[in-house]
């Protein structure tokens, strides 16, 4: 066994701890401060609760009467809070008594949510938006923080395939679809568009919105139609008083799920038992414990924040570093983020300023397919009786078959890096010019600096060009002006009225460049210094550059008479250079109207009903996420040519594309009701959605004819696909005792999706049989044009699967399938396809628990399901496939697939496409709040474990049956290939603390 | 109140920009393009650009030489089976959507479509000096790939211009097309100026494509024309610009670009010019070390031991275009391989037990070290994934053959000139050659070169059966039109 030196970075830090007891307290005059804390409901005294200064750490509880006694200064801030009710803040401004009413939770209406240029009261919001605050955020050491809110939202599909620490979310809100076109939502971060979420560490983050419906996206426009992700990150203001936070955990993974390959033994007995001509390599290797090692994350991240009524700030810095499950993966980011708020001109000016620097290291291995580089396919199908090494220490290399290299070399000797520093700069300044109308302006600007390195020395034997080296740099730019308008105000106590008007510009640019060659006579210097390399040809240096603009005017106007009727209109006009000439304004209209029944007179002073209301709401909104220049034609580098007429070698420079000045976003139409609802004075609550969402003109790349177009493809839009579907979140207080608190919610989404429509309806472009193929397989012995296995058509989802369906084995081992005629056929060819499973899921759910236990003691877990979906298991139909053994391995199956008789080549089937359905116990974290009352200088001593990963219930037979549903393709997904990186089972420990 | 909001309005339009044109960098505006002369010379690249792809992935090769009697494709256990394409093709029994026979017709018709789009930029036939040469040119370039297209597919649509081509034409007989493309060369050729270049159209590159449409107008037209054809064939030879090299190995060296006996090539380069890789479909996985090559070749296509055993020992191409027999390394060393059963020097066997070999059935030895391979073009040291050689689509002691065959076809004597390609490949002269003979000798010397399909259809042996093959149909001799354009042309199906 390895020793795993884990505790000694831990260790360090928490000396740190001990020496960051630095805050002392402020020498104001002191009073005493008595007073009583009821419940705001009952009237009830409530005893046990803590109170704390602000500017100090004194604190106390109150006795059985929930009465309280307490010495501050006179111009300190009271802070009340008590599991399950609402944390108050009461500034002592010299009284001698002060009580207080405490909200128990369960009143979470008051809360804040952000909805894109303004925020609004959750009681008074009118779209469909989900909120989740920082407290109910997943715990444990997360790749990306979108992963803190899988699961927590209806509607939201967060996903991800594999536990690859590199590889990133797939997010999609309400099966949002295109045909080419980028389908993620648009992250929104304090306000500014189209930064990256994985720049922001998940500690520093105080809720998310989730924008669904279109009348709530329809603000963002032309960027609306996947749904908006808003994220607010945490501010000095939010605490007063200087604070410092300190929290660490390390997290110890291993791989949640094998292959079941055979071991070198089974394969020789199956040889011996089957007459095969092993040639035996002599050794007992398992390829996977030799591509797998125990893995592990670290997280450290301080937090410093504090300020005065005019000033404050917070500084944070986060360092995450993680070591993947697979040899030579890994990763590590660290995160530096500094917040300052000024108020100025008698608080009418306010300044809020950001900086964000993101550091990121990649380690990258190959895998996703069967190439000769693939780490996983090579193992995978690496002979169980080749050793790892020769005699002399070296890789052992052998030809078994073609493609066929020794997977430990391939992670070890192959130098894969990226090192990105990506910076954020944000200014805000808004002025109040009158009560109730401000005027903003938001300036950002973001830069992303990306290097790689990649180098393959000239002994590793998968090298085709005696060694390779590249060096690519990409960078990024964006550059963003927003200057707004808000006007709210109540006129006679009942009409409350809030609008936003503003302008919006945004730049963005890319550039890079890569230089590479082969045949490097160094190996020490890899690729740090291309100069060893001893061949560069054309077409090895190489370099980019390119721009996009976004020009926006936008608006919106919210009323309400007397909290019980509401009526909200939006509108944006967009400009984007992506569009056509013909099309580059595009109008982005939204209206929602809300009915709160529980604010009229009949429902007022209801026990029962604590809340209702009635919202429904339209929109238009678009997708213009597609590349830039696709609306006119350019000629573009593409590589060497021959002179003909001289036989020289020449530059070739080719026609992009043909120019379409019609092009335009993908336009999407939803509808959309929802009913919020609260029972029992709130211990229950929850809301339903109902949306309708039709997305058109889709936007992808055309086959046309040449002639008379002059290339062979156009972008354009054509087709439409719809959504419909219903979403459901019930959270209640099922227990609230002294000494057991549960909370518990459950999610439930239901999507379901047709594609409308695959052509333009002037017929001008439309699909072509070949390019509806899709969910291509590869791997040994499947080359043709039959292996296809999903197939786009009007009427189906995507990732709809047509195969032919398996009826059985011949009498010679055969595959057999069901042919139109009602026969059989060997020939896949032959065979009818037939709608036979869909990778998109019926529906999901999950179901999330917090208990508390004696104060002090709390314990979550998620259960997260994904039901009614299928999977083409490739790799279970090439691994398990006997023609395959002894040459190179397959998995045990082999050995029962050769008892059934199956002795025929891999043929596309659904004799491998299985339900992938499956119930995730996600996480679990039990933590302990140490009693800090007794403790002057601390505020709160937090420790933790958590499990991650913990069971999976599945049929599924691959390695985990969560597949993303995005990939580089959008349109084929649901197919494992050799591309699923081992998720991971994880436990990790950590501590928080707060000064 | 007022006064804000004009203000408020003010900033607005002052900071608003609202210009939204694509800013280019990287890129050439379509406008601007050609820039200069270096650009529009590089315009007419585009006809030619497509043949890049026949020795690979535009099927081509694949089509003439695996459905023939000289090549062979094995299914090595379960390597090389690929779906079963190389055993529909060495069967005659693929399909249309097999994915050679797919996959030539959209390359030949790019041609066909830049060849057209550029004759119309210059004006057509209205075009004058220098304009109405490349003109000519890409005629000759648009019959090039009508004479693949009847040649492979018989009946396919005739389009002849860029702007008014109908969206879906039908299909125009394979006579009249070959009608009016051999009208179209004869009306072109005499625009052509004597050159050297083996690239582009010459006059002999144009002579020899006019040689091969009369010669095999039998098949495209149902007419004879041996006559013409051997006019065709004595113009390249009167030219002089072309002769047979002493080594019959020396067309098909690593720098062939000035070989005076290639007449058009494709000007294949290992780095910027990709696509020659026969190489690495035909070499054993350990042949790279003959070579000292890097890349480990691929262990598939052979020569059909039948095709083997039409060379005689004494025939010097038998050496110069086979690898068979016990392998060496570089070195010199034995290629030794290392397996539980044996441990012995690699032996390749010009005998292949099956076109198809499973595991069950077939030894390790066999399925892997069957078949001699090839290395007609040479194999240079440290050779990569592709080849630098140039590969002659025209070349002269194709032409000499045609020759023969012309004369012999008229009842004449063409002893003279298949007595060349003979006794250049050490081998003794034949007096009153057959046309047996002249298809023999035209195998043996032009094998690889993709023109067995045609000589066996012309010579009406390519239905007959042979090794794993059985008789096939007639209409065999030519490829159905691919599933994809009758899905997308209605007027086709």
């Amino acid at each position: 066994m390895k020793r795993v030196h884990f505790m000694k970075k831990p260790f360090r830090f928490l000396m740190l701890f001990v020496f960051i007891v630095m805050f002392s307290l402020s020498a104001n005059a002191q009073q005493q401060v008595t007073g009583k804390v009821t419940n705001a409901e009952s009237g009830e005294p409530l005893p046990g609760v803590n109170i704390t200064s602000m500017e100090t750490t004194t604190g106390t509880i109150t006795d059985n009467n929930g009465e309280y006694s307490i010495e501050v200064a006179s111009d300190a801030t009271l802070v009340f809070s008590f599991v399950g009710y609402q944390k108050k803040e009461v500034a002592v401004e010299g009284r001698s008594t002060i009580d207080v009413a405490l909200k128990s939770e369960a009143q979470e209406l008051e809360d804040v949510i952000v909805i894109g240029y303004g925020t609004q009261k959750k009681s008074d919001k009118t779209g469909a938006v989900s909120n989740v605050q920082s407290e109910e955020l997943k715990s444990g050491i997360m790749s990306d923080p979108i992963e803190s809110i899988q699961g927590k939202t209806a509607g939201v599909l967060i996903s991800k395939t594999g536990g690859d620490p590199n590889s990133g979310f797939s997010v999609k809100i309400r099966g949002s679809s295109g045909l080419s076109s980028n389908t993620e939502p648009l992250y929104v971060v304090d306000g500014v568009p189209g930064v990256d979420p994985t720049t922001i560490s998940s500690d520093n983050i105080k809720s998310f919105d989730v924008l669904k419906d279109a009348s709530s996206t329809a603000i963002y426009g032309s960027r609306g139609a996947n749904g908006v992700i808003m994220i607010t990150t945490k501010k000095g203001s939010d605490s007063k008083g200087s604070r410092l936070e300190v929290n660490s955990s390390v997290s110890f993974d291993q791989v949640a799920n094998r292959l079941d390959l055979m071991s070198a033994e089974q394969l020789r007995n199956f040889s011996d038992d089957q007459g095969l001509g092993l040639s035996d390599g002599g050794a007992s290797t398992d390829w996977q414990d030799e591509i797998y090692r125990q893995g592990m994350k670290q997280k450290y991240h301080i937090a410093a924040s504090g300020g005065n009524d005019t000033t404050n700030y917070r500084a944070s810095l986060a360092h995450n570093k993680y070591k993947g499950v697979i040899i030579g993966s890994g990763k590590n980011r660290t995160i530096g983020r500094l917040n300052l708020q000024q108020k100025a001109i008698q608080n009418r000016l306010t300044l809020n300023a950001t900086i964000s620097a993101t550091i990121e290291g990649n380690d990258y291995v190959n895998y996703g397919s069967n190439g000769d580089h693939d780490v996983l396919y090579q193992a995978f199908q690496r002979n169980p009786t080749d050793p790892v090494y020769t005699e002399e220490g070296n890789y052992y290399e052998t030809q078994r078959a073609f493609n066929y290299n020794n997977p430990v070399a391939l992670a070890k000797d192959i130098q894969n890096k990226r090192d990105a520093k990506r910076y954020m700069g944000n200014l805000k300044a808004d002025f109040k010019i009158t009560e109730g109308l401000t005027i903003g302006t938001n300036l950002a600007y973001t830069r992303d600096d990306e290097e790689y390195s990649y180098f393959e020395p000239r002994t590793l034997r998968a090298t085709k060009f005696n060694g390779f080296a590249q060096k690519r740099y990409e960078n990024y730019e964006s550059k963003l002006l927003e200057t707004t308008v808000n006007y709210n105000n109540t006129f006679a106590d009942l009409h409350n009225i809030d609008a936003v008007a503003g302008y919006s510009y945004q730049r963005e640019e890319y550039t890079g460049m890569t230089a590479q060659g082969n045949e490097p006579l160094s190996e020490y210097v890899q690729a740090n210094n291309l100069g060893a390399l001893n061949e560069v040809n054309k077409g090895d240096v190489d370099s980019y550059k390119g721009a996009n603009k976004l020009i926006s005017f936008f608006g919106r106007v919210a009323y309400n008479y007397d909290s019980r009727y509401y009526i909200t209109a939006t509108l944006r006009r967009d400009g984007s250079s992506k569009f056509g000439d013909n099309n580059e304004w595009g109008l982005f209209p939204s209206g929602s109207v809300k009915w709160n029944i529980k604010n009229e007179d009949f429902l007022k002073d209801n026990d029962l009903i604590g809340q209702l209301a009635l919202r429904a709401g339209f929109g238009l909104t678009g997708n213009q996420e597609i590349g830039n220049y696709h609306d006119i034609m350019s000629y573009v580098v593409s590589g060497s040519t021959v002179n003909f007429e001289t036989g020289e070698e020449a530059i070739q420079f080719s026609g992009s594309h043909n120019a379409n000045p019609d092009l335009k976003w993908e336009e999407n139409r939803e509808y959309n009701i929802g009913l919020d609802f609260g029972f029992f004075n709130n211990r229950i609550s929850g809301t339903v959605e109902y949306y309708d969402k039709y997305t058109y003109d889709l936007i992808a790349e055309y086959a046309v004819d040449v002639p008379p177009n002059i290339r062979p493809n156009t972008w354009a839009n054509a087709g439409a696909i719809s959504n419909k579907g219903i979403e459901l979140m019930i959270q209640a207080f099922a227990v609230n005792t002294d000494n057991v608190d549960w909370k518990t919610s459950v999610t439930f989404s239901k999507n379901d999706q047709v594609v409308e429509s695959l052509s333009s309806e002037d017929g001008k472009f439309e699909w072509s049989e070949a390019d509806k193929k899709k969910g291509w397989l590869s791997g040994r012995g499947l080359v043709g044009s039959e292996n296809w296995t999903q197939y786009l058509e009007e009427g189906s989802s995507l990732g709809t699967f047509y195969m032919p369906e398996y009826a059985g084995l011949s009498s010679d081992g055969k595959f057999l399938f069901y042919t139109k005629e009602g026969g059989v056929t060997r020939n896949v060819g032959e065979a009818e396809r037939r709608k036979v499973g869909s990778a998109l899921p019926d529906f999901k759910m999950t179901w999330n628990n917090r208990f508390t236990l004696f104060d002090n003691l709390d314990v979550n877990f998620t259960l997260r399901a994904v039901q009614g979906f299928d999977l083409m298991n490739n790799t279970r139909m090439v691994f398990a496939n006997p023609t395959i053994v002894p040459t190179i391995n397959g998995l045990e199956e082999v050995i029962d697939e050769t008892e059934r008789g199956l002795n025929d080549q891999p043929k596309v089937s659904d004799y491998y496409l299985e339900d992938g359905s499956f119930i995730k116990l996600d996480n679990v974290t039990i933590g302990y709040n140490f009693d800090v009352n007794t403790v002057s200088w601390l505020r709160k001593a937090r420790v933790f474990v958590t499990g991650s990963n913990l069971v999976t219930f599945t049929d599924y037979s691959g390695i985990d049956p969560e597949i993303s549903y995005n990939t580089s393709d959008d349109l084929s997904f649901g197919i494992d290939s050799y591309n699923v990186y081992p998720k991971t089972r994880s436990f990790s420990l950590g501590a928080k603390l707060t000064f | 109140m007022k006064k804000l909001f004009i203000f408020f309005i003010t900033i607005i339009t002052f900071t608003a920009c609202t210009d939204l044109g694509d800013e280019l960098y990287d890129r050439i505006p379509e406008d601007e393009y050609p820039e200069n002369e270096t650009q529009a010379a590089l315009t007419t690249g585009s006809v030619y650009a497509p043949m890049q792809t026949f020795l690979d992935w535009g099927g081509w090769w694949f089509c003439q030489e695996i459905p023939s009697d000289e090549m062979t494709a094995p299914t090595r256990a379960t390597d090389w089976y690929d779906g079963g394409k190389w055993l529909e093709l060495h069967r005659h029994t693929w399909n249309n959507q097999t994915e050679a026979v797919t996959a030539m017709w959209g390359e030949f018709y790019e041609g066909i479509g830049q060849a057209n789009k550029i004759i119309e930029q210059l004006g057509g036939d209205e075009a004058e000096g220098e304009g109405a040469v490349t003109v000519a040119k890409m005629k000759i370039m648009r019959a090039y790939y009508y004479y693949l297209l009847i040649d492979n597919y018989g009946d396919v649509p005739f389009v002849t211009s860029f702007t008014d081509a109908p969206d879906n034409p039908e299909a125009t007989p394979r006579k009249t097309i070959w009608e009016k493309i051999v009208a179209d060369m004869n009306e072109s050729i005499p625009y052509l100026t004597s050159s050297n270049t083996k690239t582009a159209v010459s006059k002999g590159m144009a002579f020899t494509l006019l040689a091969k449409l009369y010669l095999n107008a039998e098949v495209y037209a149902g007419e004879t024309h041996w006559q013409d054809a051997e006019a065709a064939v004595d113009s390249v030879i009167e030219s002089g610009r072309y002769s047979l090299q002493s080594d019959p190995m020396a067309p098909f060296v690593t720098e062939n670009s000035t070989s005076p006996e290639n007449i058009f090539t494709i000007p294949y380069d290992e780095d910027t010019y990709t696509g020659f890789n026969l190489h690495m479909r035909t070499l054993h996985y350990q042949s790279n070390k003959t070579f000292g090559m890097t890349a480990g070749p691929w262990n598939g296509f052979a020569v059909t031991e039948d095709h083997f055993k039409t060379y005689k020992e004494e025939d010097l191409r038998k050496e110069g275009y086979f690898l068979w027999g016990k392998q060496y390394a570089q070195d010199g060393s034995p290629i030794i391989i290392d397996k539980e059963n044996f441990t012995d020097t690699l032996y390749l066997d010009p005998h292949i037990p099956a076109v198809e070999m499973p595991s069950s059935d077939y030894t390790v030895k066999e399925y892997q070290w069957s078949g001699a391979r090839v290395k007609k073009f040479e194999i240079k040291d440290g050779a990569k994934a592709n080849l630098s050689n140039d590969f002659p689509i025209f070349r002269y002691a194709d032409v000499l053959l045609m020759k023969a065959e012309t004369m012999i076809r008229q009842g004449e004597n063409g002893d003279e000139y298949i007595n060349m390609i003979r006794e250049r490949a050490g081998l003794d002269p034949i007096s009153n050659a057959t046309l047996d003979d002249v298809l023999a000798e035209r195998g043996r010397e032009l094998f690889w070169e993709a023109h067995r399909r045609q000589d066996l259809i012309r010579f009406g042996e390519f239905t007959k059966s042979w090794w794993e093959k059985d008789q096939s149909d007639k209409e065999r001799r030519t490829f159905p039109i691919p599933q994809w354009v009758l899905d997308s042309n209605p007027n086709l199906q």
